[in-house]
């Protein structure tokens, strides 16, 4: 059942990403990203993951979709971005469809580790999920974190260096 | 975190602190001049402290080493943002480009890439790697008034996305297959039934090496690398040529040399991918009339014959392509250096049409052109000819005669091109007009690179003597 219920909401998630790529109209592409991201929110359910898919609903999903939509209108844009482009998608579906079955084909081959963490579901349910995340990117991972803010940091200095008036 | 982790990593703190500290600055006092020089400040003090302060510990919250290895590059990457800086000093002053942003991000990237060479940890390479890329992103198209600029900052944004994801897709997969993201740990766990690595393990391998393609160009992942290197301005070229493929062959080498033989299973492929690498760069070259786009292809060329060092998986090998990483920063730096210097408010000298006859007007800065191409190309007495006699050296000694020969093949055809430039530069032509005199930062780089690429031509066992102590 739950075999079943991942890969319907997997070809969901596919389908509404190639949705991104292939609409016409921005707004509708957008639309089909919030999908993706509800997608990917009921994948984090079903890893006993629920803040990450709250996370993922409200920060995704929520609100970085409400500024592209924000962008996207203010924009206007013209004629020229609603063009269909239809060039090279034969080369890519090609390409892709290739890539696919060679994935398949090694993973058919090879098989997950049956090593398990530190985590059990046991644990989950008894600490809490939101604390154990908690725990360890503040111990484990305190570094990386650190180093995701200097990410996050270059990121705004871009948007507002690619986006101010000339002074 | 302990207080010997922090002291272990003062040199990524020191410039990423410097580069908040600047960007702080930079947003109240909008001088240029002090800024840059706070910059190039900050970036010395970075390399001299990786080169002083002994780490107490080896490794970085399990994440990244602090060995011999690391620093040495650390001290590398912080010089390289030192004269990025310095370069680029005259283009963001007569761009009207905020001092403040351009330094900042120029130390992040630099803090970005020694953390990308001394990854141990998939996290660490993986956060590392998208910190530096981000902040050049927004580098190449710094300038907003020329659309070249903004082509290639989103050329390489989406194609540095889909890098990102078979990065993260390779990732994944090693970390199922095995159960660890600590590389050297992980290897061993995906070879521990049959000695070879597992199906996944391989898939993931794939992935990853799909990404490094896109990020070092090898073919057939680099088409977007002249399209990028002409729109880009030459001094943000000058570190995208040389900083961020050079940390990713980097990070490369340090995991392979820590983790043993891992590419046994992959070694037709990469063997594939250097051979078509080195021939794609030479060949693609050749029909070049601009020069930003041919020191493009030449970098494509040189990334395979890295390849060829790394795939050796001696410690001569890897011994070679450090050696050959610092050779093709120096001269690659000095190369776009050199356009950079030259450039004033028609912009860059591109195409042959503008060089020809520049001999004449700039001697002293296309002499160091000629030394520097000529370098590239492995002339011996310089520092590129050392350079590839000791990767072709380690390839004959693995046994691989056949790369070893597409290798040869490829340095013979890019003399063919070097040379060109190089006689170009000095015919007689009447209505070759004069660009900018450059300024003394300019010079000084200049000056820097080449007698760096004279002494490591003549003397290269200083270098090698160092780098055998800190392979890992």
């Amino acid at each position: 059942m739950e075999i079943l219920l991942f890969y319907s909401v997997a070809l969901v998630a596919v389908l509404s990403g190639f949705l991104v790529i292939r609409c016409q109209s921005p707004v509708n592409s957008a639309l089909g990203l919030v999908n993706t991201f509800f997608c990917l929110a009921i994948f984090y359910v079903m890893l006993h993951a629920p803040f990450m898919a709250a996370i993922q609903i409200m920060v995704y999903a929520g609100a970085i979709m409400v500024l592209i939509l924000f962008v996207i209108m203010l924009l206007n844009l013209g004629i020229e971005a609603r063009k269909r482009y239809t060039h090279g998608i034969v080369w890519s579906a090609l390409a892709s469809l290739m890539v696919l079955f060679g994935t398949i084909y090694f993973l058919k081959r090879g098989r997950v580790t049956g090593a398990e963490g530190d985590l059990t579901a046991f644990q989950i349910e008894s600490i809490g999920h939101t604390e154990l995340i908690g725990r360890s990117m503040f111990t484990e991972f305190l570094l990386p974190f650190e180093i995701a803010s200097i990410l996050l940091l270059v990121a705004i200095v871009g948007a507002v260096v690619l986006a101010k008036k000339e002074v | 975190m302990s207080l010997s982790d922090l002291l272990a990593m003062l040199p990524i703190l020191i410039l990423a602190f410097g580069a908040t500290a600047i960007l702080m600055a930079g947003a109240w006092y909008r001088e240029p001049l002090p800024l840059l020089a706070g910059g190039i400040v900050t970036a010395l003090l970075g390399a001299l402290s990786a080169g002083l302060v002994t780490p107490p510990v080896p490794e970085i919250a399990g994440l990244f080493s602090a060995g011999g290895y690391a620093r040495f590059y650390t001290i590398l990457w912080s010089l390289l943002a030192a004269a990025g800086l310095m370069t680029g000093s005259r283009y963001i002053i007569e761009k009207r480009i905020g001092a403040g942003e351009y330094v900042s991000l120029v130390l992040y990237a630099a803090a970005g890439m020694a953390l990308l060479s001394s990854a141990t940890h998939l996290v660490g390479l993986f956060i590392a790697l998208e910190t530096f890329t981000l902040a050049f992103y927004i580098l190449i198209a710094s300038n907003r008034n020329c659309a070249l600029a903004a082509e290639a900052g989103l050329k390489y944004l989406l194609l540095g996305a889909v890098a990102t994801g078979f990065m993260a897709f390779g990732i994944a997969l090693i970390y199922a297959a095995s159960g660890s993201l600590v590389l050297p740990d992980a290897v061993m766990r995906l070879k521990a039934e049959t000695g070879e690595l597992q199906a996944w393990g391989l898939l993931g391998w794939g992935m990853i090496l799909i990404a490094v393609g896109f990020k070092i160009s090898l073919a057939p992942f680099h088409l977007w690398t002249p399209d990028v290197y002409q729109g880009a301005p030459a001094p943000v070229t000058g570190l995208l040529a040389t900083g961020s493929k050079g940390a990713v062959v980097a990070a490369l080498v340090g995991l392979l040399a820590m983790s043993g033989p891992v590419w046994n299973d992959l070694t037709d492929l990469v063997w594939l991918l250097a051979a078509l690498t080195m021939l794609a760069g030479a060949f693609g070259a050749l029909g070049q009339s601009n020069l930003k786009r041919l020191l493009a292809y030449s970098s494509v060329t040189h990334m395979g014959t890295l390849l060829v060092g790394v795939l050796c998986q001696t410690s001569e090998g890897f011994a070679a392509t450090t050696f050959y990483v610092v050779v093709y920063v120096v001269t690659s730096l000095g190369a776009f250096a050199v356009i950079a210097s030259l450039a004033d408010g028609r912009g860059e000298p591109m195409t042959f049409d503008q060089w020809r006859g520049l001999g004449y007007r700039h001697p002293v800065r296309c002499g160091v052109l000629v030394l520097l191409l000529l370098s590239l190309a492995g002339l011996p007495a310089t520092a590129g000819f050392m350079a590839k006699f000791a990767v072709f050296h380690a390839a004959l000694q693995s046994g691989y005669i056949g790369l070893l020969m597409i290798g040869i093949l490829a340095s013979v055809i890019s003399f063919a091109f070097y040379l060109r430039v190089t006689m170009l530069l000095f015919q007689p032509d009447e209505k070759a007009s004069s660009w900018h005199q450059g300024s003394v930062f300019e010079h000084t780089v200049l000056a820097v690179c080449s007698s760096a690429v004279l002494v490591l031509g003549l003397f290269p066992g200083l270098l090698f003597g160092l780098i055998r102590q800190i392979l890992p």
